[in-house]
């Protein structure tokens, strides 16, 4: 018997669906079979309803989503689509895709018990389950610790043992790794690999990043995004995805356009960088040098917490117009009190930076900056603070081409809204652009729109700095990596 | 006075640094709301605009900030999670939504620092257009961690009732209604005119009874254990003895007050 079976599942947000603008429903009839211990994949384009197939098996869909479901999902047999959440605690774990999201208590053992607290577990069995679980995801060390002090790898795996902690044998787990670097993706994906064979739970992922998973999982679900779903062993699906996930290098002509001038001024030079977040006892980022010139591309790498996007922001935000070289002492002190000390971006406590003008940011969500109702209200926008009219239009036009002014930022894809956010960046007159983690939680077309946006970019004559874990980017795009490591260049 | 004692305690007890943060918002609203009712006493006021208005108008903006402050001192000093392991097993529902409610401030506040930064990225123009900027990505951000944090406590269990077991749950369902009508009946023997003075005190005694006697039972037939009991200590009950004692002081003196008056 099946650990989890679909039976012409159908969900959909609205009675009528069209009325919503959804083309067709979220999912229809759909047919799929997962064995106990089965470590299986669900993928497909954004926006398909991966998230949903996995909300509709433990009652998050449609309690918590809205809409209306139909059909059978049986565990074991029994039907439970329709069932609130907490009836389905004692089956089934969930983690969500921000597990610091989601955390209750304030230490990892009472987050551990957490869950046994709700189904009445004796305090003796609790304190042996969370040794066991501590156990099997390697995390004894920090059962006292506090939760909010963890790092993402390690918030992800208390998440998933707050799942299982009271023997939980079906475990969902939504984009695991679309937040850790390398390293980190390949353990969780080990960790979960281990669940499936030593403790026979069947998990189910849903994930972005294909690539990471291709040789771990046992089956592969694509969900079509026109209601459909396919299923098949990992094998058959394998090269198709290996292709997609390979970003061709983006070629470009090496000699600049006359607009940006000479190729070999910098424009942008960083010396002996030390910034300090406020509070803390050591330095974030630690005497970092280097340049970057008009048309070039630099990725900033490193795992997790090596520094990348506080030495992004320190950029920002100390960029003060350019000092004489014999007013180094003075200019830094200017510097200083020009800095605008923003809440969580660290403080440039030693050395300079050259930038003028001064540098754009994009942050890692590039829909934060969007707020208005259509993108020609945007533009608008954009240009009545940047000063010059039609100017951030242009640059989006080149970036993106033409598209229509009414739409709404929202329903622009992920690239296009990244274009219109760099194109509102750079409408003050910024030659540098830095970007934080852009392909964060992309899927793979919109990777490779991101990564002919930047070739774009650095043909325009702009100077790009790029922080990222994603090396498949890098290997596409980068002229130069800078690697960093505990906030210093090795 | 309340308002100074508020402030007070919570610099005298403020253990971490993260928690003060959410003490400085606290302030500037009861400032606010104090501002707003002398604006108001000014403008709309009926009568002469004198001091005493004014001090009225103070006065009143006072009251309202202490609420405020008291709010904001509970909400800073307070771990609401240990507090979530001291209550009875009956008020869990309560005390877990005032634990996510009390936690609230503290997300906002990130939510605004969030949008602060992003303003930083992006100058906006004056006006109210740049507000809904910063209001709307706010407290999206606001909902979507709530709603998040509400799905991952459903996922675990949260609010799984405990199977109906005839006698008892019936008795235990039907007490605190019973209570309820106690007091309501009580109320209205005092406040009536007339003689039963004595019969709306008993009644109000019986229906705080059956109200305690309801509680224990809920307490018990819950399924819900805890990991680490934490018993209150006796810090804890001195502090609930005077919160206690004040609003009984304060019941009294409203119930006494209105009985003289007829």
């Amino acid at each position: 018997m099946p650990a989890v079976e679909f039976r012409q599942v159908g969900f959909a947000y609205s009675r009528d669906a069209s009325a919503t603008g959804q083309q067709s429903p979220v999912l229809s009839r759909v047919d799929l079979r997962f064995t106990r211990g089965e470590f299986a994949l669900i993928c497909g384009p954004t926006g398909a309803g991966k998230s949903t197939l996995l909300r509709l098996i433990n009652g998050l869909a449609p309690h918590f989503t809205g809409g209306i479901a139909s059909g059978e999902i049986l565990l074991e047999g029994q039907n439970v689509l329709g069932r609130k959440p907490h009836e389905l605690a004692a089956l089934i774990g969930y983690v969500n895709q921000r597990p610091a999201s989601g955390f209750v208590a304030e230490t990892v053992a009472e987050e551990l018990a957490f869950g046994m607290e709700q189904l009445g577990y004796a305090p003796a069995d609790m304190r042996r389950r969370i040794d066991e679980v501590a156990t099997l995801l390697q995390i004894d060390e920090l059962l006292d610790r506090p939760v909010v002090e963890l790092s993402g790898g390690q918030q992800q795996r208390v998440a998933i043992g707050a799942a299982l902690a009271a023997g939980q044998r079906i475990l969902l787990v939504d984009e695991p790794t679309s937040a850790l670097d390398d390293e980190s993706a390949a353990a969780t994906i080990a960790l979960l690999r281990g669940l499936t064979k030593t403790s026979s739970i069947t998990v189910l992922v849903v994930e972005h990043r294909i690539d990471r998973l291709l040789g771990a999982v046992d089956s592969i679900t694509v969900v079509r995004g026109d209601g459909s779903c396919v299923q098949g062993a990992a094998g058959e699906f394998a090269d198709g995805f290996l292709r997609d996930a390979l970003l061709p290098r983006t070629t470009r002509k090496t000699h600049v356009s006359p607009e940006s001038g000479d190729f070999e001024v910098a424009a942008l030079e960083v010396s002996e960088l030390t910034v300090r977040h406020e509070g803390s006892s050591f330095d974030a980022v630690a005497k970092v040098s280097f340049s970057v010139s008009a048309g070039e591309i630099l990725a900033i790498v490193g795992p997790n917490g090596a520094g990348k996007s506080t030495l992004l922001w320190a950029l920002l935000s100390a960029g003060v117009s350019a000092p004489e070289p014999h007013q180094s002492r003075l200019s830094l002190r200017r510097g200083r009190r020009a800095q605008k000390t923003l809440p969580g971006v660290g403080i440039v406590t030693d050395g300079r930076i050259v930038c003028e003008p001064p540098p754009a940011l994009v942050p890692q969500d590039a829909a934060e900056l969007l707020y208005l109702d259509s993108i020609s209200a945007e533009l608008v926008e954009s240009d009545s603070v940047g000063g010059e009219a039609g100017r951030t239009a242009r640059i989006f036009e080149r970036l993106c081409g033409r598209i229509d002014g009414s739409t709404n930022p929202r329903d622009l894809s992920a690239g296009q809204q990244l274009a219109l956010a760099i194109a509102i960046q750079l409408a003050r007159g910024s030659r540098v652009i830095l970007l934080d983690e852009p392909t964060r939680g992309l899927d793979y077309a919109a990777r490779r729109e991101v990564a002919a946006l930047l070739g774009e970019l650095a043909q325009l004559g702009h100077a790009v700095v790029l922080a990222t874990h994603d090396s498949g980017l890098v290997e596409a795009c980068a002229d130069r990596t800078l690697h960093l490591e505990h906030g210093r260049l090795p | 006075m309340q308002c100074v004692a508020a402030i007070a305690l919570t610099l005298a007890c403020r253990e971490r640094a993260a928690w003060a943060r959410s003490m400085r918002f606290y302030l500037l609203l009861a400032a606010a709301v104090l501002l707003f009712r002398v604006a108001i006493r000014a403008l709309f006021g009926v009568g002469a605009l004198d001091g005493q208005a004014m001090l009225n108008g103070l006065t009143d903006g006072l009251r309202l900030a202490a609420i405020l402050l008291s709010v904001a001192m509970a909400s800073t000093l307070a771990n609401p999670r240990r507090l979530l392991a001291s209550t009875p097993a009956a008020l869990y529902e309560i005390a877990t939504a005032i634990t996510v409610a009390l936690n609230l401030a503290p997300e906002l506040i990130n939510s605004l620092q969030r949008g602060r930064r992003q303003s930083a990225l992006r100058a906006r123009s004056r006006g109210l257009g740049a507000l809904r900027g910063i209001v709307i990505p706010t407290l999206e951000a606001a909902l979507d961690n709530s709603l998040a944090l509400a799905a991952s406590m459903d996922a675990r269990g949260f609010g799984n009732q405990p199977a109906a077991s005839g006698l008892k749950t019936r008795m235990g369902r039907l007490a605190p209604v019973g209570a309820v009508l106690l007091w309501c009946v009580g109320l209205y023997a005092l406040l009536v005119p007339g003689d039963q003075i004595l019969a709306g005190a008993v009644l109000l005694v019986a229906g705080l009874a059956l109200a305690v006697w309801a509680l224990v039972l809920a307490s018990r037939s819950n399924p819900r254990t805890r990991l680490v009991k934490r018993p209150l200590s006796w810090q804890d009950y001195v502090v609930l003895g005077i919160a206690l004692t004040w609003w009984l002081l304060v019941v009294a003196a409203a119930l006494t007050a209105t009985i003289g008056l007829r």
